[in-house]
């Protein structure tokens, strides 16, 4: 963990109480995903021990928030909800089409490192369902074939 | 206290109790698999729901408190539903492998099942697999079972003072697991075995071994520490198949160290001696006990080889019964010897009663534990186990040691340093009392000083007060003593040391170095003795050397006669343990091979040498006289006795937990985990 991260670090830990640093396991395992794209073992046990935290209980968080990945997941990480609401607006069509087109399946990178696809839970936007996300930055509402494919051409 | 009502019965209960603590005080059966009350609280099994009037909802019972007029009905059309529906959900994903499992029997998924469940299932797609994970050698794994409860979890986390598992992954993905590759270390872990509901966790040496139904449930006491745990050993023909903790609240509670759990596997190890041994020439030969008496009838019988005062060295281990000290005892002033050494394991004795002086439980009473120089996590788990819960319950527990040990608890203040300092360092918190100078000042003295009161127990560990250098600390401990009606206590080590303390009081637990004309040792290995070097100076010195004890072992070789005595298990008897709580037991199974208990042998030995008064029929006989001889002062203050002995060692020895005696060293699953040297 270089200064900077340290430095991102230490200032989300001044929003806890001193004894409670693993309050901010949340947003250190962010900056570490931020800087890396990925979260390898290595990046947990340095989190849990510049948190004082059991390595497992940081494993814990970061394999409880479908936003942290533990694996690399190539440049454009898209995730698509396939909960209730995106189900019946049709998300299944879309992931299909996605997975063809891709040729990938869930948690899979595309030969070339740019797209991995993620199975997503509900992002609490159905009304805008069908939907993903890029990298978790960017929303993509109303999805339908034309629209991916737009997507995907502009993703460079 | 409020009032409330159960199925239309009214009870009443303490404020802030919930639902299933008075249902349970009650004997109203709730179905549970998360909630355990040695844990917190999780609620997150969903099997304790119930109907309370008034809520549109079912409530957990884990996890509601209980209000004034509250009716609650855990028999109802809602709550047997909800029972139903979270028994199928719970056994969706369950292999129900019921046949191969080694929970069968005795599993709480398998009885809620039958008690609670809907005779039918619905669920026709696949199931989920999870990988299983090597924890180690003592608990085996079968995940594909495991319904998330999060006990093992929160056991290791809250009791076992490091999570060492986690449930990592969310929802259908959820699983059980350490951290990459870890094992679990805990010493003691074997608990997660017991706490499991199902057969997730199961115990790795008895594993397809036996079922649950075809042994026969023996009681004994721990012989591994001084707490004198209650544990009950499973037998099937005539072997110890494993051995669980037997619940009693003011010692064990429900948990029991691995060391407890797992030694019986050393029972039958290929180590075991199965008839007397009399040395010929380099090599042994077996003799019948017939023989094997008369040898000794030579030896020790006063009309063929009369003794002068102190020709014989007696050593013996600190595990040895009441009855057995009790016939050592007469057969030493027998034979006109006090050179006997009845806890090899210490120097002599300096204090007069080193005991816990007051209960386990009342250990808990305390605002403040100050820990004097102990290897409590090699000694006694469980009783660190209780201070962890006063540190996570937010009292004070300080350390002053010469070692920094990893207790794995909350250390509000803490002293690291040489023995020798101890005296400065006591000296100034009484200084800082006693005169007002210090009064700006800020050090950890300080702190200590600040909380001693009569609400702060000072505990000190068997490396202190049996160290030379204790003999100048007793004074200012007194003094302390005096100034803030601070209690004290002392943590000794062997199961029955506080008994062989109470019994030969009148000796000083030592040996001189010379030469003796016969030495006897009692259930020892060379790893038990803390003075080594003497001990096999004077074995060599000595003509004719009685080894008594279960297995050979590297120092056999220096003994002219080996009787084959029993381990634990086959033994029947009576310990004293820390709080001078006298707790007896009887054999869990009988002798192996021509093995006999020890206190048999030193009976018959008595009679072959014509010892007067020694007519003893059985064990509780000897018992009788046996606790009259105890000694029942207490320890309020240090009183020093035997200011001058000669050998004592300085020397700090570091202890570990699976290698502190015989059987220990010989169960091969304990010795197969990470060893416990746990200081930093
Ligand atoms: S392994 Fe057993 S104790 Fe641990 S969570 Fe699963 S069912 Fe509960
Ligand atoms: S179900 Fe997809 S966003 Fe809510
Ligand atoms: S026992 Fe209450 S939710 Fe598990």
């Amino acid at each position: 963990m270089n200064l900077k991260l340290k430095k991102l670090i230490d200032k989300e830990l001044k929003k806890y109480p001193s004894d409670k640093k693993q309050s901010a396991v949340i947003a250190a395992l962010a900056i570490m995903q931020n800087d890396r794209g990925w979260l390898s073992k290595e990046d947990i046990s340095e989190v849990a021990l510049y948190l004082d935290m059991p390595e497992i209980a940081v494993l814990e968080v970061a394999t409880f928030y479908n936003m942290f990945d533990l694996k690399s997941v190539g440049r454009y990480k898209l995730s698509i909800c396939t909960n209730i609401s995106c189900m019946l607006r049709d998300a299944d069509h879309i992931v299909n089409h996605l997975k063809e087109k891709l040729q990938i399946d869930f948690n899979e990178v595309t030969r070339d490192g740019k797209f991995c696809l993620k199975e997503s839970e509900c992002m609490g936007a159905c009304g805008g369902a069908p939907l993903l996300t890029v990298n978790n930055q960017k929303m993509h509402e109303n999805l339908n074939i034309d629209k991916v494919d737009q997507l995907l051409k502009e993703l460079k | 206290m409020v009032k409330i009502k159960i199925n239309g019965k009214t009870f009443k209960a303490p404020e802030k109790s919930t639902i299933i603590q008075v249902a349970d005080d009650n004997g109203i059966e709730i179905p549970r698999f998360c909630y355990h009350k040695k844990l917190s609280i999780a609620a997150n099994c969903r099997m304790c729901l119930v109907e309370v009037k008034n809520f549109p909802k079912p409530l957990p019972a884990c996890a509601t408190q209980v209000n004034e007029g509250m009716e609650i009905f855990t028999k109802s059309k809602q709550t047997k539903d909800c029972q139903q529906s979270v028994m199928e959900f719970l056994l969706i994903n369950h292999p129900l492998d019921c046949p191969i499992c080694d929970q069968g029997g005795e599993c709480d998924l398998q009885d809620t099942a039958m008690a609670y469940g809907s005779p039918k299932s619905r669920y026709q797609e696949e199931k989920r697999v999870v990988l299983n994970k090597n924890l180690g050698p003592l608990v085996s794994t079968d995940l594909n079972r495991c319904i998330q409860c999060s006990r093992c979890v929160r056991f290791l986390k809250e009791v076992g003072g490091m999570q060492e598992l986690g449930l990592i992954g969310r929802g259908e993905h959820a699983e059980i697991s350490a951290y990459v590759e870890k094992s679990v270390d805990s010493e003691i872990s074997g608990n997660i075995i017991d706490l499991c509901p199902v057969g997730a966790l199961t115990s790795k040496p008895f594993r397809y071994s036996a079922r649950t139904w075809e042994m026969v449930r023996k009681s004994t006491i721990s012989p591994h520490d001084s707490l004198g745990s209650h544990l009950e050993a499973h037998v099937k023909d005539g072997n110890v198949m494993r051995v669980l903790p037997k619940e009693n609240e003011d010692i064990n509670e429900c948990w029991i160290s691995d060391r407890d759990r797992f030694s019986y596997i050393g029972i039958n190890s290929e180590d075991r001696i199965k008839t007397p041994l009399l040395k010929t020439g380099s090599n042994f030969k077996p003799i019948s006990w017939d023989e094997a008496f008369h040898t000794l009838e030579r030896v020790f019988h006063p009309s063929l080889n009369k003794f002068k005062e102190d020709e014989v060295a007696i050593f013996s281990s600190n595990q040895i019964t009441l009855e057995e000290a009790y016939l050592l005892d007469k057969l030493a002033s027998y034979v006109g010897t006090k050179q006997v050494k009845f806890d090899v394991a210490n120097n002599p004795n300096l204090i007069a009663n080193p005991s816990l002086n007051g209960m386990i439980g009342d250990v808990e009473s305390f605002e403040n534990i100050i820990l004097l120089g102990s290897q409590l996590r090699n000694e006694n788990p469980l009783l660190l186990q209780r201070l962890r819960k006063m540190g996570n319950a937010g009292k004070t527990i300080n350390i002053i040691n010469t070692v920094d040990f990893d207790l794995q608890l909350t250390v509000s203040n803490k002293i690291i340093q040489p023995i020798k300092d101890f005296q400065k360092t006591f000296e100034h918190i009484h200084k800082i009392l006693s005169t007002k100078v210090a009064k700006k000042e800020n050090s950890t003295e300080k702190n200590i000083a600040n909380l001693l009161s009569e609400k702060t127990l000072l505990l000190v560990g068997e490396d202190i007060y049996t160290n030379p250098a204790f003999m100048n600390l007793t004074n200012v401990i007194n003094q302390l003593i005096d100034l803030t009606s601070m209690k004290i206590g002392c943590l000794p080590t062997g199961s029955n040391s506080v008994g062989l303390q109470q019994m030969f009081g009148n000796y000083v637990n030592h040996i001189d170095d010379k030469k003796y004309q016969a030495s006897i040792s009692l259930n020892l290995e060379l790893e038990d003795i803390k003075d080594k070097s003497l001990f096999e100076r004077v074995l060599k010195k000595s003509k004719f050397n009685v080894g008594v004890t279960p297995f050979l072992n590297k120092n056999s070789k220096q003994f002219d006669l080996i009787l084959p005595s029993t381990t634990h298990f086959e033994n029947e008897g009576t310990f004293v343990n820390l709080e001078s709580r006298v707790q007896s037991f009887s054999q869990t199974i009988s002798p192996k091979f021509e093995s006999k208990p020890l206190w048999k042998i030193l009976r018959v030995l008595g009679n072959f040498i014509d010892c007067p008064d020694f007519t003893f029929e059985s064990c509780s006989e000897i018992k009788e006289k046996a606790v009259q001889k105890l000694s029942k002062n207490k320890l309020k203050r240090f009183n020093l006795i035997n200011q001058q002995v000669k050998h004592h060692s300085k020397d700090f020895w570091l202890k570990d937990i699976n290698n502190s005696d015989a059987l220990v060293r010989r169960s091969t699953a304990l010795q197969n985990t990470k060893r416990l040297r746990s200081e930093k």
